[in-house]
């Protein structure tokens, strides 16, 4: 399948989800908390029905996740289904190819096919359906104002990083959100380094002295 | 789909619980809860238990739902193996209305007993 995928800014993506997201809770009658109800904006907003599949061939081995919009179904791989953040995660995503591919994909298919979360490659539209994940369950101004509470130096190091994230993902009262996810989030947000930037080596030097 | 995934999936959706949530509330997968709800499975006493517990309802409603009888009748049959049976059968013909009133002369004993 050869769809011609628009690109789309972050701002954009970030935009459309924080609207979705207010457009979502609203219909449902609920009132914006921190933890956002994926599962039930996927079930009770968009009408879908949850599928949760065993790797028994339904699904490649290295996909966690597809949304078939023949069928108003969002799979799910069983095996993921114990990490509440890799869960909602891969909701969250199903959910944004709704809002950001659905109708290209329909229009633009030759036959029938659901659209799949995982392997190695990821394409633009895997890309942009991982940012609005991102920013659906996990609401910007939340994590700003979380990662403002925490005096933390900026965190180079993996280890810092993961750090970082774990504390934002317990102090913020997203429970549904992993580590990693929030890493990424705050990456995003420019509230992290990039993964290949490096510290100032001036700065390092000084921080090596303290830390004698 | 059976009257019993209809009825579970009609109560989960109406208390806006998702399918993971549930599961993870009465100690099954999400997995276990999707397939009941699609009739695939059919849950066992215990998870009738916890489900109607779950999701604020009658666990003799959906013991019926599920064609099943909830444990604590199964253990009333099993203490009086012979009574139960022969009470039934005496009463499979009374009316509604005498069912009630056999029902409040049974609450009287059991007040009184207590």
């Amino acid at each position: 399948m050869n769809i011609d995928w628009p690109e789309l800014s972050d701002e954009d993506i970030e935009h459309k989800a924080v609207t979705f997201r207010d457009e979502a809770l609203t219909s449902l009658n609920i009132s914006q908390g921190t933890s956002v109800p994926v599962e039930q904006i996927a079930e009770l907003y968009l009408g879908y029905q949850f599928d949760f599949v065993e790797d028994n061939g339904a699904l490649d081995s290295d996909v966690i996740g597809g949304i078939d919009f023949d069928s108003n179904t969002i799979i799910i791989n069983a095996a993921i289904e114990g990490h509440i953040g890799r869960y909602s995660f891969t909701v969250a995503h199903e959910v944004a190819h709704h809002v950001l591919h659905r109708e290209l994909f329909l229009e633009g298919r030759l036959e029938k096919s659901i659209m799949c979360r995982g392997g190695s490659v990821r394409p633009i539209e895997e890309v942009q359906a991982d940012r609005f994940a991102e920013a659906l369950i996990m609401p910007k101004d939340i994590v700003i104002k979380y990662f403002k509470a925490i005096k933390s130096r900026k965190p180079y190091s993996k280890r810092a990083r993961l750090a970082l994230s774990a504390r934002i993902v317990k102090s913020s009262g997203l429970d549904n959100v992993s580590v990693s996810a929030m890493e990424m989030r705050l990456m995003h947000l420019g509230l992290i380094p990039a993964l290949n930037e490096k510290m100032n080596p001036i700065l390092k030097f000084l921080i090596s002295i303290l830390r004698r | 789909m059976s009257n019993f995934a209809e009825y579970l999936k009609g109560l989960r959706t109406e208390q806006r619980i998702g399918v993971r949530e549930l599961g993870r509330e009465v100690g099954v997968t999400g997995m276990h809860i999707s397939n009941m709800e699609k009739g695939k499975s059919l849950p066992s006493p215990a998870v009738i238990v916890k489900l109607a517990e779950a999701l604020g309802t009658d666990v003799d409603e959906m013991s019926h739902q599920a064609n099943q009888i909830a444990p604590e009748i199964v253990g009333v049959i099993q203490n009086q193996p012979k009574a139960v049976p022969n009470f039934l059968r005496s009463a499979k013909d009374l009316t509604p209305e005498q069912w009630e009133m056999l029902q409040k002369q049974v609450d009287s004993m059991a007040d009184d007993k207590k």
